[in-house]
């Protein structure tokens, strides 16, 4: 395709989505509840299919806890906005005299994982028609086929549904030079789940970006923590969809006073310590085959075929292999960011000794993300939660799936975790995303006067000889 | 009916929707609308009382915008909610929207 016929393409979509923004402003929130629903209800119907379909177009995860990814992105997405008012007014307060009047904020670009191609996609298409603002997908070049099928099964069901026409559009075959043309249009009003290999030296892109951070996420185990309650809850999130999560734990920073618990309590759990010498081969692993930062040939992969891969004995029924840590740095390829069903750990003799160690990891990842916390001393937790600069500080709670939120705590559903200003950049929030951020609020504002500036002589400004105490107290005279 | 078209002498259309005009009346407009486009140089949509437009209603625009001068399609009496559709989807700059003294008589 020529560059003409690639910005055509561009420019195309952009008009396309444009229009559908127009369209889509006029529709009530009953007009627009009835599309959200029906979208839903095809993505939950087609759960298992798209699950299957990811992993078999990807070869990352595993279908049953892909289908889980399906249902937190639609069922759980649905459920935590279905009733929320996203069209006229959203809030009434009568004693100020505020309303406050929701609108669209227009077209939306969404990228698209490739590790949840079809949840992620599921989620922000929800949450895009939920607020009227159409929505432009483009996938990872490994899950298009993915992407397609969502398309098409959540645009059919959106349309049924009178949506506007192309309230859902995908981009396929990006190339490079497209994706940069389109990221810097004027016609986007968001970005989400951008990523930093998306957006990092891309200085003109004009839209507000919010998410998604890469992420090396540390998880401390504490010697006040439940310890068994607390490796079973690890394994879990690390091994969830072959720990392709981003948010799943990195590595485990173990308080030395119970390491010796902890580790019985995860070697009783049906995990593969490697030793010394298993180490260095499983390293060189990883660096033959280290691609932008991530390690392509285990992403995903089971223990099982990652012990092939290396030339390593790993028990076929291995949930999770563990290995300890020399050193917490680039140079040291089992501290950072590894998405398959493996562990590093290393020991803190104290509490700040540990959040070092924390915040070595983080650094190494787009600091910002998600971290871990098990313990039971909550004085702990508001110190740690205090120095660490994360999004999500997970307390006693699987990483991978508890920062999707919803499930095992209150945070909003989502595939999208933005992680607020970093040494890579800058996004809008640190929030899981949700509808609330794809809505401009407006304000309505009544005549409701305050007092105390309306009754406060002006004079006393322009009267220089009046220093800011003196003005203090008078202002704040029998207040 | 979706639309009530007027002539205006041998090559002006004058065109009156229906308040909301939906998919399917969109899709009845246009095959009357476009089954005349041969004959006519002039064409003015009147939006008079128009409240709601679907996306066929913009494609419509689009189709006439391409078959008569710029200056020849005019789309007049906006309602704001109208008006706001248009300039969300861009099209208040390319198409030619104006504020009418027209009368039907």
């Amino acid at each position: 395709m020529t560059d003409i016929g690639r910005e055509l393409r561009v420019i195309e979509v952009l008009q396309k989505a444009k229009h559908a923004a127009g369209i889509y402003s006029q529709l009530s929130q009953e007009e627009t509840d009835k599309i959200v629903h029906a979208v839903y209800k095809a993505a939950l119907n087609n759960r298992v299919k798209l699950a299957k379909s990811a992993v078999k177009e990807t070869g990352y995860g595993n279908c049953k806890d892909k289908v889980i990814k399906n249902v937190i992105a639609s069922q759980y997405v649905y459920e935590d906005i279905k009733l929320k008012k996203t069209v006229g007014i959203i809030e009434e307060d009568n004693d100020k005299g505020i309303l406050k009047m929701a609108h669209p904020r227009g077209p939306i670009l969404g990228i698209v994982s490739r590790y949840s191609p079809t949840s992620d996609a599921i989620f922000k298409i929800l949450i895009s028609l939920k607020t009227r603002n159409p929505i432009i997908l483009i996938p990872d070049r490994e899950a298009e086929e993915s992407l397609k099928e969502v398309v098409k099964i959540c645009y059919e069901a959106a349309l049924k549904a009178d949506a506007p026409d192309n309230c859902i559009q995908s981009f396929y075959n990006t190339s490079s030079d497209e994706f940069d043309s389109l990221v810097t249009k004027s016609e986007l009003s968001l970005i989400i789940g951008a990523g930093e290999a998306n957006t990092k030296n891309r200085s003109n892109i004009v839209a507000p970006v919010i998410g998604d951070g890469t992420s090396n996420v540390p998880c401390y185990i504490a010697d006040t923590a439940d310890i068994s309650f607390t490796v079973k809850e690890i394994i879990y999130s690390k091994t969830f969809d072959n720990g392709v999560m981003q948010q799943s734990e990195q590595a485990v920073i173990i308080n030395t006073q119970i390491k010796d618990k902890v580790l019985k309590e995860f070697k009783h759990n049906k995990t593969y310590f490697l030793d010394d010498k298993e180490r260095t081969i499983f390293e060189e692993l990883l660096l033959s085959n280290k691609k932008v930062g991530k390690y392509e040939n285990i992403t995903g992969k089971t223990p099982y075929e990652i012990g092939k891969l290396a030339g390593i004995n790993v028990p076929k029924d291995t949930r999770l292999i563990m290995v300890e840590l020399d050193g917490i740095s680039k140079d040291h390829p089992l501290s950072s960011k590894i998405l398959a069903p493996v562990l590093s750990f290393c020991f803190a003799d104290d509490f700040y000794e540990a959040l070092n160690y924390c915040m070595d990891i983080n650094f190494l990842g787009n600091i910002g993300n998600t971290v871990s916390l098990f313990t039971n001393n909550n004085e702990n937790v508001l110190k740690f939660a205090s120095i660490i600069h994360a999004g999500r500080i997970l307390i006693n709670t699987p990483a991978s799936v508890g920062a999707i939120g919803g499930w095992y705590n209150h945070l909003h559903p989502s595939f999208s975790y933005a992680c607020g200003s970093s040494a890579d950049g800058n996004t809008l929030s640190m929030d899981n995303v949700s509808i609330d951020h794809l809505l401009h609020i407006q304000t309505i504002s009544r005549r409701r006067p305050n007092n105390r500036i309306m009754n406060f002589d002006f004079n006393i400004y322009n009267n220089e000889s009046y220093d800011s105490d003196y003005i203090e107290k008078l202002f704040n005279l029998n207040y | 009916m979706s639309v009530e078209c007027i002539k205006e002498g041998a090559e002006k259309f004058i065109c009156k929707f229906d308040e909301r005009m939906d998919t399917t009346k969109c899709m009845e407009a246009e095959k009357i609308i476009t089954g005349e486009l041969e004959n006519i140089t002039e064409i003015i949509f009147d939006l008079t009382g128009v409240e709601y437009i679907a996306s066929s209603f913009l494609r419509l625009c689009g189709i006439v915008a391409r078959k008569v001068d710029q200056d020849k399609f005019c789309i007049t009496n906006v309602t704001p909610t109208v008006r706001r559709v248009f300039a969300i989807s861009g099209l208040d700059k390319t198409l030619n929207l104006m504020q009418s003294k027209f009368k039907n008589k």
